[in-house]
């Protein structure tokens, strides 16, 4: 390792800690264990626990010391669920109260790196800087801290920030079957917002950890792990670290909302969460409901998502203690479900459509049929998103839509296509160009302004007259010819993103001046 | 699957109640805890379940030497055989106690030194334990040398610790951290 040793800074620190350290006598609460099985503990004793409160269990044979949060409080005994290890736990054992609940650290130090579910770094760069912690289970702000939804995060998605707008401070759930590219948007919504000052966080729950590997990979390639945490609580970790790692990375992401800043957490997949915790619930032996899951699943997810918000300045304000004054702060929750078969109607889907702002369904049919994003922009909605969108995004964004929602009436008559009335084969041609232009490969977030120049070219009728096979060749060439020969127009839609007549006939003149001379 | 101490609440209050009717709380008390003990040895405890043994024989062998058998406490345990709940005897004893100290307000409590405690600052101790209760205390004490100084107090679900070793402790595990 390069870093030195300073004997001076050690023993300052050492000092510091042994300071901190209470060495008066401590009165608590002691208990023994009467049984260990599958990760679940049950504890005599320790009349005074509170319900999700931590006991400090006897230290692994390495030293590192075992905690359980205490779930289940019963007339004789306590149910604990143990957070990692528990081989080395044995019958008789003496455990003891905290007095705390589960706390993870939280702060900048934590931007870039890759935590477990209770923030202990697991990338091998080293210990966290982070000089705060916060609780994991947090009550979400009520009414008069929060602030209206008015300001958008970009996906770079053309079909997402065109139909399905997302807002700082929303909860849009993205739902589909395995192999739709779900993780796909979500990665990619994350590189978008290299520039946007949005920080984000990943929590991977439940997935293999070649696929952690592969996000953490991707993003570190495309620069966007600066601003990134990801909080992993792979397959192999127990139920209980799955269980609470979305609560773990949420009081992440509130420090930042806190502050006034903005953060976006994307909990992938809510789904597996759902799993472990049916899977502590039964061991627990609570009495299983619907599909096994125990009473209180929709409890689970709601609490969750209640806390991404958007809250006000007072809010802030009263929270820095004043140091920060005049800003709002967000957090945005992408939640992901996995669908089995594409049942919407299971249990969980519906909980947590029924809790989102919205909610953007990727099929199965539609990804196979080369529609990447495979967004059916049919189901999709996004309740709150509109009134953040951009002005220049909103005012062109209709035409599409309308399109679209043209397209699917008649798409069923597009085998009929010589007998047709004139108009209706002139919407199934536009629908079918839409359809085409919202086509986009993964690590490619297009700008305000590219997605402005896609949407004015197919609203005005410029792609009607091509191929469908060369849209978005057509489109690509477009966007070069503007960066090349419309540099400020482009920087000025990204920056302001406003809308007018001079932006207009800009973005006009150069649409119809590369049709006239540009190739592609 | 319910727990042992669970089983035997009901048992171990209907004791309590019948023995405090009786006004005989002592000797339930001293009664229980001959059953339990001799329940806990391992040649008994096989008995337990043996089809040779008749009820009223295995009832004749956890009765304390004395005690008739058509006394109350010999039908209690007739119940208990009949039921098939004759291993929870050192749990209802144990749970007989406790109600036992609770209708006595007194508190059993373990004082763990490393070395003997002088009278004097026992009877303190004491002192101090009975407001902090509310309870008359039953001390008890123990040498351990592995409290290496200091005290530790025992309260049941409630430890007061003040002993070196537990300072050692939490030095420990703040450092570790």
């Amino acid at each position: 390792m390069a870093t030195t040793l300073n004997p001076s800074e050690i023993s300052e620190l050492i000092r510091t800690r042994i300071e901190k350290v209470k060495l008066a006598a401590e009165a608590r609460n002691e208990g023994t264990i009467v049984s260990v099985s599958d990760g679940i503990v049950r504890i005599h004793g320790l009349a005074d626990v509170m319900s999700g409160e931590m006991i400090e269990l006897p230290p692994a044979p390495n030293g590192t010391s075992t905690f359980a949060l205490a779930l289940n409080l019963e007339r004789d005994s306590v149910g604990a669920v143990v957070l990692g290890e528990y081989e080395h736990l044995r019958e008789g054992d003496t455990v003891k109260t905290t007095g705390r609940i589960l706390e993870v650290p939280v702060g900048r130090g934590l931007l870039g790196r890759v935590v477990d579910a209770l923030g202990n770094p697991i990338d091998g760069k080293g210990p966290i800087a982070a000089q705060q912690t916060s609780p994991i289970e947090k009550v979400a702000p009520g009414v008069i801290w929060r602030k209206s939804v008015s300001q958008p995060v970009q996906t770079g998605y053309k079909s997402v920030d065109s139909m399905i707008p997302i807002g700082r401070g929303q909860r849009e759930l993205i739902i589909g079957d395995r192999q739709t590219g779900k993780t796909a948007l979500a990665v990619d919504t994350i590189i978008n917002q290299k520039s946007s000052g949005v920080k984000c966080i990943y929590v991977a729950i439940g997935q293999k950890q070649s696929s952690i590997a592969n996000v953490v990979r991707k993003l570190e390639e495309f620069g966007a792990l600066d601003h990134t945490i990801i909080v992993a609580a792979s397959a192999s970790e127990s139920a209980a670290m799955q269980y609470i790692a979305p609560y773990s990375g949420c009081a992440m992401g509130e420090y930042f909302r806190d502050i006034g800043e903005d953060a976006l957490i994307i909990y992938d997949d809510l789904t597996k969460q759902a799993w472990a915790y049916r899977q502590i619930s039964l061991l627990l032996k609570r009495p299983p409901g619907r599909e096994a899951y125990p009473g209180d699943v929709f409890y689970l997810h709601s609490r969750l998502l209640e806390r991404a918000a958007r809250v006000n300045e007072e809010y802030v304000e009263k929270h820095t203690k004043g140091a920060v004054k005049g800003k709002t702060g967000s957090l945005t929750a992408l939640p992901v479900i996995e669908t089995q078969a594409g049942d919407v109607s299971a249990f969980v889907p519906t909980n947590v459509i029924s809790i989102t702002d919205g909610q953007i369904f990727l099929e199965t049919d539609l990804f196979n049929a080369g529609i990447r994003p495979a967004v059916n922009a049919g189901i999709s909605v996004s309740r709150v998103g509109g009134a953040a969108q951009t002005k220049i995004v909103k005012k062109l964004s209709g035409g599409v839509k309308l399109a679209l929602a043209q397209y699917r009436e008649l798409a069923a008559f597009a085998q009929f296509a010589s007998d047709l009335d004139a108009a209706t084969r002139a919407q199934l041609e536009r629908g079918q160009r839409v359809t085409e232009l919202m086509k986009q490969k993964q690590y490619a977030p297009l700008s305000i302004a590219q997605l402005a120049i896609s949407l004015y070219a197919a609203e005005k009728g410029y792609l009607d007259d091509l191929p469908i096979a060369k849209i978005l060749p057509f489109e690509q060439a477009l966007h070069a010819h503007f960066a090349a020969n419309f540099g400020d127009w482009v920087k000025a839609a990204n920056d302001k993103a406003d809308w007018n007549d001079a932006i207009e006939a800009t973005l006009k003149k150069g649409i119809e001046e590369f049709k006239k001379t540009g190739s592609w | 699957m319910s727990e042992p101490l669970t089983l035997a609440r009901p048992y171990a209050r209907a004791a309590f109640e019948t023995a405090r009717a009786h006004n005989a709380l002592a000797a339930w008390s001293g009664s229980l805890a001959f059953a339990a003990q001799a329940m806990g040895d391992a040649r008994v405890r096989s008995l337990a379940g043996d089809p040779r043994l008749s009820h009223a024989e295995l009832v004749g062998l956890l009765l304390p030497p004395g005690e008739s058998a058509d006394s109350a406490f010999a039908a209690f345990l007739s119940l208990l055989v009949e039921n098939r709940r004759v291993d929870l005897t050192a749990e209802i004893a144990a749970l007989f106690e406790e109600l036992k100290r609770e209708s006595e307000r007194t508190i059993r409590v373990t004082l763990r030194s490393a070395s003997a405690i002088p009278a004097d600052r026992a009877d303190a101790i004491k002192a101090a334990l009975k407001k902090r209760f509310a309870r008359e205390i039953e001390l008890e004490q123990r040498i351990d040398p592995g409290v290496i100084g200091g005290a530790v107090i025992d309260a049941g679900d409630v430890v007061i610790d003040g002993s070196v070793r537990g300072r050692l402790e939490r030095l420990q595990s703040a450092l570790a951290q």
